[in-house]
This record gives C-alpha cells, sequence and structure tokens, in this order.
C-alpha cells in the first residue's frame, strides 16, 4: 500500500496518525491497536476537522515551547468526545505537535487530511537528514524494534520526535527502530519525546498479544532521576538506577518492554475489582535494577510515571485507570456488533447499553413465547443435545427474522439446523401436540393476542415510546404472526 | 469472546433443571406465570454459570431470589446457594444530587474556556451513560469503578448472547416442529378429503 511511502514519511505520519486514531470514526479509535495501514490510509471523516485544525494551527505550529498546555487545550477543544481519552492519545499529541515546528505551516486544510496527502508537502521542509528519516521510521516500528542500538545514541529532539511519532501512535509498522538520531535540536520536544517513549512503550505494549494489562508497565525514562515513584495500590514501582542517558535509558527500556510481554504475564496482577485508590503510595515493591524478568508476585502492578508527567499518585493512577477502561472498551467493541466504526467512549457506552437492553427484551419476549408455543413446557432438549444443534448456534444467529424493534441484525441459519432439530424434535413434541393442533392453535392465538400486548408493555417498559399496541402487534412480530395466525 | 457450544450446553441443562421444578404445577398456570417461570430460570441458568465469580451474576441471583425464592434454592443446591444468597454485595453508592449539583456548578462557573467547557461536556456525557449502563447491568450499581463495571458488562453479555442463542434455538426448533405437524395433519385432512371425495368414481 503505502508502505514505501510510510518509511519514508512514517515521521510526519505519526502526527495526522494520532489524530486521525483518536478522531476517525471510521477507524479504529483504540489507539494501541491500530494497524498501520489505516495509519496510512485513514482519513478523518467527521470530526470537526476546522475546529481542531484552528486550535491547532493557531496555538501549536507557532507555539513550539507551550506546546504541552496549548496542544493539552486545543487537543481538547478539538474531541470533545474522547476527553476521557485523552490519557494516552493527547499527551502524545503533544509532543506530537512539537514537531510541526520543524515543519513550515501547512495550512489548516492541510494538516488533517490523511497521512498521505499530508506527507509529500512536509516532506519537502522536513530536515534534510535522510539518515533521520531512515531512523525514525526504523525507530517507528515499536514491536520489533531492537531498541538496543537506540541506548548508546545520545537523544537529539529530532530523536525525541522520532520517538514522539511513534509513540503517538499504535505503531505496528513495517519499520525497524534501530537508532534515531535526528539532529535537531528542540529542548521542548527532548522533554516531551522521553514521556512520548515511554508512552509509546506503554502503547506498544497493548500491541503485544497476550499481556492484559500491558499499559501497567510502563517504565518511565530514567532522566529525571527516579521517577514514578507514587502508585496506586495497585501499582508497584520499579526502581530504576541511574541510567546515564535519559534517553538512552527511555529506549533501553522501552526496548525492555517490548521484550517483556511475558514477563509482564507474571507481574501483572489482574487486580482490576479493587478500587482505584490514587492517593495511596505503596512503594513496598519496588525493585532495584533492571525490570527485566523477576517481579515478585507480591500481587502488585508496577506503574512508572513517565518524564515530564506529574509523578503525582493521583495522575498515576489516573492513567492506568485509563488504559485500563480502554482496553475495556476494545473488548467490548469487538462484542458489540456494529461499533468497530465508532470512536469515543460516548457512542461506544450508548451503543452497548443500546445492545444489552436489546438482548435483555430479546430474552423476555422468548420466554414469552416459549410459554405460549409449549404450554405443557415440555421442552424435550435431549434431542437438541445429542444433535449438537446448539453448536450450530454458538455463532449466535437465527433463522426467524426477529422483530424490527430489535437493533440488532441476526443471520440466517444454515437450513441443515432446521432438518436437525426437526429430526430430533419431532419425535418428541409431536405427541403431545397432534392430537389438539387445531384447539391449540386457536387457543395459541387469542393467547398470543391478549400476551402480545403485554409483551410488548414490557419490551417498552425501559421508557421507550409506548407504541399503539395493534400497530405493533401486526407488524412488530411478523414472524410469530405468520406461524400462529395461518 | 463469543458464546461457545459447551456454554450453550452447560446454561441449557441448567435452565432444563430450573423448569423441571415448575413441571408438577404446570396446568394451573397462566401464561404469564408460565414465561416468568421460564425466564427466572433461564436467568438464573446463567448468573449460576459464572458461580458467583462475577458481581452482576450475584445480583441477578439475589434479584430472583426475591421474586422466588424457592426456585433460587433448588436450582443452586447446595452450599454455593446459601453462599450466593447470603453473600454481602457491596453498599449502593448513592450520590446526593442536591451536593453532587452544587458542586458542579461550582466548577462550571471557574472554567471559561471553551475547550474546557467541551471537555466538561463529554465527561458529563460519558457520566451518564456510565450511570445508564449501571441501570441496565445487574448489580450495577454496586460497582465502585468503571473498569469494573466494564467488566462486568463484557461478561455479562457474553452471557446474555448464550441465553438468547439457547432461547431461540428451542423456540425455532418448537415453532418448526408445531408448524410441520400442522401441515402433516392439513395434508392428512386434505388426502381423507379426496378419498372420500373419489369413493363415487370408484365404485
Amino acid at each position: 500500500m503505502d508502505l514505501s511511502e510510510k518509511d519514508e514519511f512514517s515521521a510526519e505520519k505519526r502526527n495526522p496518525d494520532n489524530y486521525d486514531s483518536v478522531n476517525n470514526p471510521s477507524g479504529d479509535w483504540r489507539v494501541d491497536s491500530y494497524p498501520s495501514e489505516n495509519l496510512i490510509s485513514a482519513g478523518p471523516a467527521s470530526c470537526s476537522p476546522s475546529q481542531m485544525m484552528d486550535s491547532f494551527g493557531q496555538t501549536l505550529w507557532y507555539d513550539p515551547t507551550s506546546v504541552q498546555a496549548v496542544g493539552y487545550a486545543g487537543f481538547n477543544g478539538g474531541n470533545a468526545s474522547s476527553s476521557s481519552f485523552r490519557g494516552s492519545i493527547d499527551r502524545s499529541l503533544e509532543m506530537g505537535w512539537n514537531l510541526p515546528n520543524l515543519l513550515p505551516p501547512k495550512g489548516n486544510g492541510l494538516f488533517l487530511p490523511n497521512a498521505s496527502s499530508f506527507l509529500p508537502p512536509s516532506m519537502a521542509q522536513f530536515p534534510a537528514d535522510s539518515g533521520f528519516i531512515e531512523r525514525a521510521a526504523r525507530f517507528s516500528l515499536f514491536s520489533g524494534g531492537n531498541f538496543s542500538d537506540m541506548v548508546n545514541q545520545p537523544l537529539g529532539n529530532s530523536e525525541a520526535i522520532g520517538l514522539f511519532l511513534q509513540g503517538g501512535g499504535t505503531m505496528q509498522g513495517q519499520c525497524q527502530s534501530n537508532e534515531l538520531n535526528v539532529g535537531e535540536p528542540h529542548n521542548d520536544v527532548s522533554v516531551a519525546v522521553k514521556e512520548s517513549t515511554v508512552r509509546s512503550s506503554e502503547q506498544a505494549k497493548p500491541n503485544v498479544p497476550g499481556s492484559g494489562n500491558v499499559s501497567e508497565d510502563t517504565q518511565s525514562s530514567g532522566g529525571n532521576g527516579q521517577k514514578g515513584r507514587e502508585t496506586s495500590s495497585n501499582t508497584k514501582k520499579r526502581k530504576r538506577n541511574g541510567q546515564k542517558n535519559s534517553e538512552a535509558a527511555q529506549s533501553h527500556r522501552s526496548q525492555q518492554s517490548e521484550e517483556e510481554p511475558d514477563n509482564n504475564g507474571d507481574e501483572k496482577r489482574n487486580d482490576e475489582q479493587s478500587p482505584n485508590s490514587p492517593g495511596k503510595k505503596s512503594n513496598s515493591g519496588k525493585q532495584q535494577g533492571k525490570q527485566s524478568s523477576d517481579p515478585p508476585k507480591d500481587g502488585y502492578i508496577h506503574v512508572r510515571a513517565r518524564r515530564g508527567q506529574a509523578t503525582n499518585s493521583h495522575s498515576l493512577a489516573e492513567r492506568v485507570r485509563r488504559e485500563k477502561i480502554s482496553e475495556r472498551m476494545k473488548f467490548l467493541q469487538d462484542l458489540v456488533p456494529g461499533c468497530n466504526k465508532v470512536t469515543g467512549k460516548a457512542v461506544m457506552l450508548d451503543e452497548i447499553i443500546n445492545y444489552v437492553q436489546s438482548l435483555q427484551r430479546q430474552v423476555e419476549f422468548l420466554s414469552m413465547k416459549l410459554a405460549t408455543v409449549n404450554p405443557q413446557m415440555d421442552f424435550n432438549l435431549e434431542g437438541l443435545l445429542a444433535k449438537d444443534a446448539l453448536q450450530l448456534r454458538a455463532g449466535s444467529s437465527s433463522t426467524t427474522p426477529f422483530p424490527p424493534n430489535m437493533s440488532m441484525a441476526y443471520p440466517p441459519l444454515p437450513h441443515g439446523f432446521m432438518q436437525q432439530t426437526l429430526s430430533s424434535i419431532g419425535r418428541t413434541i409431536t405427541s403431545p401436540l397432534s392430537p389438539m393442533n387445531g384447539g391449540f392453535k386457536r387457543q395459541e392465538t387469542n393467547g398470543w393476542e391478549g400476551d402480545l400486548q403485554n409483551v410488548i408493555h414490557i419490551n417498552y417498559g425501559a421508557g421507550d415510546v409506548t407504541p399503539d399496541p395493534q400497530a405493533a402487534a401486526t407488524a412488530s412480530l411478523p414472524a410469530a404472526n405468520m406461524k400462529v395466525e395461518p | 469472546m463469543q458464546p461457545t457450544s459447551s456454554m450453550n450446553e452447560e446454561f441449557l441443562k441448567k435452565w432444563q433443571m430450573g423448569l423441571q421444578i415448575f413441571r408438577p404445577s404446570i396446568d394451573n398456570t397462566s401464561v404469564h406465570e408460565r414465561k416468568k417461570a421460564i425466564k427466572l430460570s433461564a436467568d438464573v441458568a446463567m448468573a449460576s454459570l459464572r458461580k458467583g465469580t462475577t458481581c452482576w451474576s450475584r445480583a441477578l441471583i439475589e434479584k430472583t431470589a426475591t421474586e422466588d425464592n424457592f426456585l433460587v434454592r433448588q436450582m443452586l443446591s447446595g452450599i454455593k446457594a446459601e453462599a450466593l444468597i447470603n453473600k454481602k454485595l457491596p453498599k449502593k453508592i448513592v450520590c446526593h444530587r442536591k451536593i453532587v449539583r452544587r458542586s458542579k456548578k461550582i466548577l462550571r462557573r471557574k472554567s471559561k474556556s471553551a475547550s474546557e467547557e467541551a471537555a466538561a461536556k463529554a465527561k458529563r456525557l460519558v457520566k451518564r451513560r456510565t450511570q445508564g449502563l449501571r441501570n441496565v447491568v445487574p448489580g450495577g450499581e454496586l460497582m465502585s469503578n468503571d473498569v469494573l463495571l466494564l467488566q462486568e458488562t463484557l461478561d455479562y453479555i457474553v452471557s446474555l448472547q448464550t441465553q438468547v442463542n439457547v432461547m431461540r434455538s428451542i423456540v425455532d426448533a418448537a415453532e418448526a416442529e408445531i408448524e410441520r405437524t400442522v401441515c402433516c395433519s392439513e395434508n392428512a385432512i386434505v388426502i381423507r378429503g379426496w378419498r372420500d371425495y373419489s369413493k363415487p368414481f370408484c365404485t
């Protein structure tokens, strides 16, 4: 696709990508699992780009020194829907916005667009350091990255930028990141970037499969000494012995974080149940030296504050909490059908609520239906079990078209299922039903009419508009009516 | 994670067990009572799949216990029933609305910038939705933090999907069977009619 382009323009890409990842409704709004291809091709569709551009264009492009505050505000202004998402995105974006200083402002229109259009003009003005570009590209790949090369590199600002670029997003790129030695000094950027590196390392973790609470093992750069003392009750901190070079340290740590997804599994304590207590500091779990492999299983999750971030226990715990939440939302997005394109917490929560309510209503409806269909309630289900019809069911599908008031769409079952169930059920249900078919049906019909109204009231009891029972009865239960009233 | 077939089967078995309890008293019941019995036994079956590990399952069992204690006790035979029913759920989180509203007003007065207001608005939206989710998920009021709530929601959704799948499959099977028998009987009638009709021709 645009991979070659990506290699070259990976630096610039990160900005729009981060932006995209946050604001692109068509893409996955989860920061940590944004596939690299999407980074290139996705274009923000409807996230008030002009609004964001304005805030960014006015503030970020020209005022590098106050990026952090400004970027934060600008970001928030532009992205109302993911306010709580801020934790992972905005900081990286803050950093990222340092980068634009290197590039002459393109004007608002160019800022937000898809990465490909964004890149070429910026590329021209990008520091003509091919080594930088290459390194930036390579560095941008977290998962495969070999940070050892970077360890001893003095992390200049351009390097920081590259780190940031990568850190801002969900880099699973193809480039190998070995070194990043950008030669553009930019003081603010370096500070920001360190943070971003850690951030990126933290974000990279969710990319690693199988590590649940990856984000909790972020390691901060040691440049500012031993940051990250504060933890919530569930977090322990790993003390990093002063590593000479903060950048080296952070890159090294990033590498470590990359390399130890399995170790993280050990250390991580999935104590989701315990409440978040930001006020507590627990230094009991400190580990000296490298945190490579031997976290004692004392039930703590180590979190390290990032460089440049407040080491307040509150903010640390807050960050952990936010990441946990975003992880859960990711799972929920997989579970709730049709939510892949939804971005933002509020909309996502709305969808989840609707889905749960619809499932509950379905249960009510189906139980009512069962009650009428089978007055004896002798559901002889051994046949079902024997014929492993339920295996066919495992994929959650249905043959009967569901009433339109249900929001979910279900694919029809294969026909084979019906034959199987018929054969299995036929032997058992036929006998009690056959002698009284005519009477049964009539009775069932009458029962349906009366009970449909109740069902509808139940269904709409949650506060929805109560439809006209007659209309609803005829319109909303076509399947039942078809079966019941010949 | 989608509901697996083993989950389906487990649910079905437990549900059957619950329905058996109602079988003796079936003739006197109306449709509503039958429906209630079906639904309650299905709910308890669904909750018991989790064996008390999740908050929503305990809350759900407690809720059904208030409606039909006997059923719950029968279905969850053994110590587990006692433990689940008597288990103390965490206290409901009560927010004094007046105080909350007042503090929010104060906060609003302080932050005037547009971006901050937008962020605050987003936060409010999210909070409202979270509260809505708490109302929907059983035991949601009792969950202290959002992370737990989301986790419980996840589990609850999977269980609900299991329940819906199994119930729907049974309904479909039962309906198909009825239709089949109806058709057969209708065909039989038709054939008989033809035979009668054709008799004078034969002789």
